[in-house]
């Protein structure tokens, strides 16, 4: 008679199916172990990762400085083109559809894309805004004295950084107010294709 | 003893360079996200029409008329028209602009690209042309149709002189 607990188990092997595979787990574990534990292993050199981030942040801050033409802030989404012609510095007039800026100073609010009546008081030219012209006319003598003073030659030009969204009714009152001011170059700031 | 010391020493002078990485990756992190020169920004010249003196003692005569007028208009929600020297081309139907919007309301700019290049291979010494919009085209659809009169798919010029017009 064969009670239960001498009931003969099955016999686990204890080789696995491929030769040698625990001889080499075994390897591999205890090189880890090793390497981690004593200390001489792998190690990050800081250092160096150092430099390359630093030049990185040096790189980035020049090239904060140097880029001409205005910042994108929000809702200030440029039309895409297939243009070719680079960006210049010049006397720079940003428009969304809530305000617009010359070189970075609000000259008029604007409602949903539209010169309130109040901006418009010449009934004999529909087209003006005045404290828009009379903004760039400032700029216009600012950059007209340095010129005489020897600065930069000063030829007129305007960029206009407008948002795509824009109608072409704002965008010809900008335009007639830039030549009221004595602007008489105008590029209109695009995105790359 | 001695060697207990030194090792101390050395322990402490060494700079631990771990919070300086993570102030300068967040920095970099922060100012490519910020930073806009990596967006690549071009410019389109534009010219407007110049201001000039209404004088009634001109006499016409005298002045030599352009040699052909070319205006292409942007009707808002209805199409292109094109006009040589103030004569409309037809559309498809008599009510029509001469290249009407697409069925889901889109301008066609591939027909208008193809009616340009027609009137180039007529007039291949016209440089310029006139553009004007309806006051509520928008600025990115006047922006592409000026790419189009500019330059052919090929990218060679057609009409490189745009001369933007109030309607």
């Amino acid at each position: 008679m064969v009670s239960v607990h001498e009931k003969k188990r099955p016999e686990i092997s204890q080789e696995p199916d491929e030769p040698g595979f625990v001889g080499k787990r075994r390897a591999r574990l205890h090189k880890r172990h090793t390497e981690e534990g004593d200390g001489t292993g792998k190690e990050l050199n800081l250092t160096a990762m150092m430099d390359v981030l630093t030049i990185l942040v040096v790189f980035l801050l020049k090239s904060y400085s140097t880029s001409p033409g205005a910042d994108l802030r929000d809702g200030l989404n440029p039309p895409a083109s297939s243009t070719q012609i680079d960006l210049v510095d010049a006397v720079t007039v940003s428009v969304t559809r809530n305000d617009v800026t010359v070189d970075d100073t609000r000259v008029i609010g604007l409602e949903d894309g539209r010169v309130r009546e109040s901006d418009l008081n010449d009934p004999q030219r529909p087209l003006l805004i005045p404290a828009l012209q009379s903004a760039l006319t400032q700029e216009v003598e600012r950059l007209t004295a340095l010129e005489r003073a020897g600065g930069p030659e000063f030829d007129g030009r305007m960029l206009l950084v407008g948002d795509r969204s824009i109608d072409y009714e704002l965008l010809t009152m900008i335009l007639y107010s830039a030549g009221q001011a004595g602007l008489s170059q105008f590029k209109f700031v695009t995105l790359a294709n | 003893m001695r060697a207990g010391r030194y090792q101390t020493e050395e322990e402490i002078s060494e700079l631990n360079l771990v919070p300086y990485m993570d102030i300068m990756v967040n920095l970099i992190i922060f100012m490519l996200f910020t930073m806009t020169s990596f967006i690549e920004m071009k410019v389109i010249n534009v010219s407007v029409p110049e201001q000039q003196e209404v004088n009634d003692d001109d006499d016409d005569a005298t002045q030599k008329p352009p040699p052909l007028a070319i205006v292409v208009g942007v009707v808002h929600r209805r199409g292109f028209t094109v006009s040589i020297d103030g004569t409309f081309l037809p559309g498809p139907q008599a009510s029509q602009p001469t290249i009407p919007c697409l069925g889901n309301g889109n301008y066609d700019f591939p027909a208008l690209q193809s009616k340009l290049s027609e009137i180039k291979g007529t007039a291949p010494d016209i440089t310029s042309v006139t553009l004007v919009a309806d006051k509520p085209v928008d600025y990115q659809s006047l922006v592409r149709t000026m790419d189009i009169l500019r330059r052919d798919p090929g990218g060679r010029p057609m009409f490189p002189d745009v001369l933007l017009g109030v309607l």
